[in-house]
């Protein structure tokens, strides 16, 4: 036992290294399986005391990938996923909106490149955590702990034959389990039935809202509204003007992102009409602030402590176009 | 079962509980000294968090309010009924229920004055049809009409109550420093609302935009079919 210790301490810088190396791999590997297989099965989402479960199926083809994922419990909701664009239909409200994603095939991880990894592991550690079951499957254990009060940790299970994702936990600073995804049962197949891929809501009688994709980034010298304070590691990755729904004009849209957690902050123009939120809200996960300047609204949601969305949405501030930085 | 948990308390504060569940819940209240006291900081929290406060607040408001409505008990209910020998008849239950309402009634009338003193400050803010989250906690807590009419025509305590809560506790009307909010929002963070249903639309577009970067896979999708309630309300074009 004390030589075990001993060479453990002996072998640890190397050791963490190495460590490091099979984290990286595990987790490229865990993206290709999201995206090159083919998979169906039921989720079950855990958030607070509330339980539901949602049945998702996933096809890779030549053109690009298919999911789909329904709400088993209460409305219908679902999501349809053609590649880049995102179909939501929500039959409580009877409304759809498309939207399309920003970031280009590949996703995250195909970024990630050695470099932004070590900058990862600045803010947070990573480390193997043991194996366990889930779905019938046996699985390796990621644990993904956040070296600061500004951002969430992760524990992920992956797959040890497939390297797919089977369950994913978000964590808060006291590592209490704030929500959870969880496969009950998963199948992968050659080929998913196509009639799992197709929305079961027709959706002709809802309002569509599509997200112009024609709307390109802010270049930065024209950019009115600046995030001035961020917790570390986070940076500005896109600033656009979307039109959310139920709106009647453009709302600017910035998302940064510190390569794990993603913020958004939403910045409308009032036009002289009282705010119509004030403060914080949450959700699960998920937290949202919302603060008034300058007749504009300003509204920042993530799945980020309260702290972070406070800050980002507080140090939000206006510029004149062109004028640079202070 | 008068124990009441920070969780049901906050859940009564943002009006989430069913009729069953809010009268249990304002039951425990009565009979419960300290959970009416963290009802209390709870309601005072939230609305400091959330900018509500006036310049300035009397941090015991609520016992003032049901102490002078104890003193004053014609204005509230009926009279309970009474034998003319009410003190010494033990065995007569009058008293207890009478004492009952009376405080039931004070607490109700706290709960509506501070949701309504709130909701005059919300009200500048919505003149959306779907009524927010507080004038529908205003409206479910105020039914009874006596505590409507009391608390929208202050009574001699009630008013006395309201001009001296001017005087102690300072808190400035800009709210606590950003660092005192963030340290009462890790102390408590039952305290942040409920998000509202108008905020969906931020939060699905939100999923659907930063899905791509999630190391979680399906997760932000999974939030997205499984937010409760109406997200928004579609308009028509």
């Amino acid at each position: 036992m004390k030589r075990g210790l001993f060479l453990l301490f002996l072998y640890l810088p190397f050791g963490a290294a190495l460590a490091g190396d099979d984290l990286l791999k595990s987790l490229s590997r865990m993206q290709d399986a999201l995206q090159n297989l083919n998979y169906y099965g039921t989720l079950v989402f855990m958030q607070g005391g509330d339980v539901q479960s949602m049945s998702l199926a996933h096809q890779a083809t030549e053109e690009g990938e298919i999911e789909r994922i329904v709400n088993l419990n209460g409305y219908a909701r679902e999501v349809i996923r053609n590649d880049d664009r995102v179909i939501c239909y929500l039959p409580d409200s009877k409304s759809v909106t498309v939207s399309t994603r920003r970031s280009g095939k590949g996703g995250w991880l195909s970024k990630l490149v050695a470099n932004d990894f070590a900058a990862l592991q600045a803010l947070y550690t990573f480390q193997m955590d043991g194996e366990d079951r889930v779905a019938g499957h046996f699985t390796q254990r990621v644990l993904i702990q956040p070296n600061d009060a500004f951002r969430y940790g992760y524990r992920l299970w992956l797959d040890k034959d497939s390297g797919l994702l089977l369950k994913s936990a978000l964590l808060s600073e006291s590592e209490e389990i704030l929500e959870q995804a969880m496969f009950a049962e998963i199948s992968i197949v050659d080929e998913v039935p196509a009639a799992m891929l197709q929305p079961s809501t027709p959706g002709d009688d809802f309002v569509w809202y599509e997200e112009n994709s024609e709307i390109e980034e802010i270049p930065p010298a024209a950019r009115a509204w600046r995030v001035t304070k961020m917790p570390a590691g986070f940076k500005l990755v896109s600033q656009k003007r979307h039109l959310l729904p139920d709106s009647s004009h453009l709302a600017e849209h910035l998302l940064v992102t510190d390569g794990l957690a993603s913020v958004s902050i939403y910045i409308e123009a009032l036009n002289g009409e009282p705010a119509p939120f004030n403060g914080p809200f949450k959700r699960g996960a998920v937290n949202v602030y919302s603060t008034a300047l300058d007749d504009h609204q300003i509204v920042v949601v993530g799945e980020v402590p309260a702290a972070t969305v406070e800050m980002l949405a507080r140090s939000v501030r206006r510029q004149t176009p062109g004028a640079g930085n202070d | 079962m008068t124990n009441l948990s920070d969780e049901r308390l906050s859940s009564l504060i943002d009006g989430e509980l069913d009729d069953t569940q809010q009268r249990h819940a304002i039951d425990a209240l009565i009979h419960d000294a300290d959970a009416r006291e963290r009802w209390e900081r709870f309601h005072l929290a939230s609305d400091a968090l959330h900018g509500n406060l006036p310049g300035a607040i009397d941090p015991r408001f609520a016992s003032r309010v049901m102490a002078a409505i104890e003193d004053e008990p014609t204005i509230l209910a009926p009279p309970p009924p009474r034998k003319p020998s009410v003190s010494t008849d033990s065995t007569d239950h009058a008293p207890a229920r009478a004492s009952f309402s009376k405080r039931f009634a004070g607490l109700a009338v706290a709960a509506s004055v501070a949701a309504i003193a709130v909701m005059g400050v919300e009200s500048l803010y919505h003149e959306d049809p779907m009524a927010p989250r507080n004038q529908q906690v205003a409206e479910s807590k105020a039914e009874p009409s006596e505590y409507i009419r009391l608390a929208r025509q202050p009574s001699a305590p009630l008013g006395a109550t309201l001009a001296s809560s001017n005087a102690p506790l300072a808190t400035s009307a800009a709210g606590p420093s950003l660092a005192a909010r963030a340290e009462m929002l890790r102390a408590h963070p039952e305290i942040a609302r409920r998000i509202d249903p108008r905020l969906h639309k931020y939060l699905i577009n939100h999923s659907q935009q930063a899905a791509r970067s999630n190391i979680q896979g399906v997760m932000p999708y999974a939030r997205i079919v499984t937010y409760p309630g109406v997200p928004q309300r579609p308009v028509q074009q």
